[in-house]
């Protein structure tokens, strides 16, 4: 179980506290789409906690349990962009992540990945269905999806009902309606 | 040659009368450089003792070090030390081989260290300066990315290359540039010194190669080192960027 207890970011108005259990759709929403990225980050272990705790199992994010956090997570950002105004950007392929020591021995290939990016959205342009489908086939327990698109929410179901957490941004009604938790900034 | 001066100036004040005071500026300061540059040479080769040049040495890379950082606006209380030391560890195998080399040639050690380690500091500037500014731009811009990877089973290390990999091709390209010119057109400052010197017209290419060599390796060395001695600098123990 993924918990947030009273958590308070930097620059946040206010604290969030969530429970993310096995086999649930936990969708943050409400707040700008930065916002809630930022919220998702922070379970991650990439921003600064001002008061409160995040925990996993009971064991709190701290920064010699962080590496043990992100090995249980995957992560399906909304887009990959540089900050700012860049004269050349490279973003990060699937062959990148699969490519990775840690995921060097995932049975991952093209096809495996096209079947998959089929099976979240059979017309799959939007970057997104990527993006989530390597999060997904990295096979950890925890999913965090950033604004996934609505017509993949069946998918993030399936994913759940396979005994992960998923945890997920939106502010499509669509989204947060399908929902089994709806936590509001 | 005076008057060929004033004539040149002349000519670019007719056509420019504002870029007279910066040529003005520009000339003061580049002959009290040459001053002040000739002066240290001039009490190094009197002294003709290993801490002074040593000391030259420290005081130099010191000082590109404060530069370079200042050009990638970063905080130089901080980073200082390690780039400091980045550049002297990076500077020292090179500048060894090449005066080891230059000492079976027969030079004498203390007329040839300061020339030698001049160049190889010269071209480290230009180098150590593009590959900081390159690679710090590029962790600023590329965070996402950054985070998208180690949250996905990428180390630390792992998740930096791309940054790695522009900063150290930023680090040689002016080199590799100054290499690929027609060198028959553009000869090397350094190859007609050594024939100015006396030196003979093949000693003067292999001393030439040498010395590239050298500034190639110190250059890269250098900005290897200082990529990993700044690196907790930027990083802190949860991999959260912490400069900007």
């Amino acid at each position: 179980m993924l918990e947030l207890n009273e958590v308070l970011l930097e620059g946040e108005p206010q604290t969030l506290s969530l429970m993310a259990h096995e086999g649930e759709l936990t969708c943050l929403t409400g707040g700008s789409s930065e916002r809630l990225t930022r919220w998702l980050l922070a379970m991650l272990g990439f921003e600064h906690v001002k008061s409160g705790y995040i925990s996993l199992d009971g064991e709190p994010l701290t920064p010699q349990s962080v590496a043990i956090f992100r090995s249980m997570m995957a992560y399906a950002p909304s887009q990959l962009e540089p900050i700012g105004q860049v004269t050349c950007y490279t973003p990060p392929t699937a062959q990148d992540v699969f490519g990775l020591k840690a995921n060097r021995n995932l049975p991952v290939s093209n096809s495996i990945l096209d079947e998959e990016m089929r099976h979240i959205c059979p017309n799959h342009a939007d970057n997104r269905v990527q993006l989530l489908a390597v999060a997904s086939l990295l096979g950890r327990p925890i999913l965090l999806v950033d604004n996934p698109l609505p017509q993949s929410i069946d998918y993030l179901h399936q994913q759940a009902a396979q005994g992960r957490t998923v945890v997920l941004t939106s502010q499509e009604a669509m989204v947060t309606g399908a929902a089994n938790q709806i936590v509001e900034l | 040659m005076l008057l060929l001066f004033g004539m040149a100036v002349a000519l670019l004040a007719l056509t420019d009368r504002s870029f007279l005071m910066r040529i003005f500026q520009v000339t003061v300061i580049h002959v009290s450089q040459m001053l002040l540059l000739g002066g240290c040479v001039w009490l190094l080769w009197r002294l003709s003792c290993w801490w002074a040049d040593t000391l030259w040495l420290l005081l130099t890379v010191t000082t590109v070090a404060f530069l370079l950082i200042d050009k990638a606006r970063l905080n130089w209380y901080k980073l200082l030390l390690p780039v400091t030391v980045a550049l002297l560890a990076g500077l020292s195998l090179p500048l060894l081989a090449l005066l080891m080399s230059f000492r079976q040639a027969g030079a004498g050690l203390w007329q040839i260290f300061v020339p030698l380690a001049a160049v190889l500091v010269g071209q480290l500037y230009v180098g150590a300066s593009r590959a900081l500014q390159t690679y710090t731009r590029q962790l600023r811009h590329t965070q996402q990315h950054y985070q998208y990877m180690v949250a996905n089973g990428a180390t630390h290390l792992e998740a930096l290359m791309p940054s790695v990999r522009r900063g150290l091709k930023a680090a040689v390209l002016p080199l590799l540039g100054q290499m690929v010119k027609p060198l028959l057109i553009v000869v090397p400052l350094l190859f007609c010194g050594l024939l100015l010197a006396g030196a003979q017209p093949v000693v003067a290419v292999v001393a030439s190669l040498l010395i590239v060599g050298a500034s190639l390796s110190a250059q890269v060395i250098s900005s290897v080192l200082m990529f990993c001695l700044a690196d907790r600098f930027f990083y802190d123990a949860q991999d959260r960027f912490i400069v900007y």
